[in-house]
């Protein structure tokens, strides 16, 4: 079934477009959250789970023209896994599991630093210019390490490049997305 | 860059800047992976039944020995019995002082040989096998066949050229003479 067909049944309300929806992305969907979360199943589900819920209950803030039906649920979903991740930050003597990766460990170990900075639409707006303006093969590695919280060892395996590599040219872009960004800003 | 800073900040970027598809590329990249491992394993499971095809075989083969070693016997037993002693004391005068009896040739040596590579456990059964081997070493033996070829074609060669360069030794030489 095609993306607009599943939106208009969405949009009346029919649940069949919700499970057309599950039957066409739910795999890619599952895989992204696993990538966030590791193998903690019960957090996947609920996570796939309120994506389906989000866009069941906000389809009409949904513009076809910006992006795909897809880059919306991956958005909404990646959003999901972020905030579980945040909540087990909270939760005191929580285990996380072996195949979580090192920076969704890192983030559960500091997203309460950051807690509560908001940022402005301009910085929202700076930073995504940077980032549209860097070389493709960084950004994917900017968006596969940011984005999805992939370990640089899967990195690595999917843009065949070595551990270290991955790890310093990631490094060499932050400061450079750093400066960039500092000239955005003045 | 602060690294959590940027992961909250990357959630909200415009979803055309995300309009990417890594992530499915990974995911065909493990569908493929996962048919390769799953190839390798029903290779393996289809080795580990031809085995045990063969071993049940082998089974069969001993239990075929075994049952026609025991009907023999009973045949012995019931040719010494329908025939009773007259039989037993007509082979005793065959028999030889070592023990050894004159009824048994070597042709009946031969006979017992044959019949014993039929009931082979190893050579029974497993032509499949030996088959399946023959057709994987079927690309040695082509380029083995090819390798003598080339030999054979540059030796030819070295002896026309050597034929070649003999007779023009000899038309010189012949030259030389006028």
């Amino acid at each position: 079934m095609k993306d607009e067909a599943i939106i208009d049944l969405i949009y009346e309300k029919d649940e069949l477009g919700l499970s057309k929806l599950a039957d066409k992305y739910e795999k890619l969907l599952i895989h992204i959250a696993k990538s966030i979360l590791g193998s903690r199943s019960r957090d996947i589900e609920e996570c796939v789970n309120d994506t389906y819920l989000k866009i069941w209950n906000h389809i009409d803030r949904y513009d076809m023209e910006r992006a795909s039906l897809k880059t919306y649920l991956k958005v909404i979903l990646r959003n999901t896994a972020i905030n579980k991740l945040r909540d087990l930050s909270r939760r005191e003597e929580s285990e996380f599991p072996d195949d979580i990766s090192e920076i969704a460990k890192y983030y559960i170990d500091n997203s309460q630093n950051v807690e509560g900075k908001v940022f402005s639409k301009e910085n929202v707006k700076q930073l995504s210019n940077v980032i549209s303006h860097l070389k493709e093969t960084d950004k994917e590695l900017v968006i596969r390490k940011y984005f999805y919280l992939q370990s640089s060892k899967d990195i690595a395996k999917a843009t065949k490049m070595t551990v270290t590599a991955v790890d310093s040219r990631l490094s060499r872009l932050r400061t450079k997305m750093k400066k960039e960004f500092e000239k955005e800003r003045y | 860059m602060n690294e959590v800073l940027l992961i909250n900040m990357i959630g909200q970027l415009d979803p055309e800047l995300l309009q990417d598809n890594y992530m499915e590329k990974d995911m065909k990249k493990g569908i493929l992976s996962f048919l390769g491992k799953l190839l390798k394993k029903i290779a393996k499971q289809q080795y580990g039944s031809s085995f045990l095809q063969k071993y049940s075989n082998k089974n069969e083969c001993e239990k075929l020995i075994e049952q026609d070693k025991t009907e023999s016997d009973n045949n012995k037993e019931e040719g010494e019995n329908i025939y009773g002693n007259d039989i037993v004391e007509h082979s005793s005068k065959h028999i030889t002082d070592n023990g050894k009896s004159n009824y048994y040739s070597e042709d009946d040596d031969n006979i017992e040989n044959e019949d014993k590579e039929t009931y082979d456990p190893d050579t029974r059964g497993l032509s499949i096998g030996i088959f399946k081997k023959n057709i994987r070493n079927l690309t040695k033996v082509l380029s083995g066949i090819a390798a003598t070829f080339v030999v054979i074609l540059s030796i030819i060669i070295i002896l026309i050229k050597r034929h070649k360069s003999g007779i023009k030794l000899l038309k010189k030489s012949i030259q030389v003479i006028y």
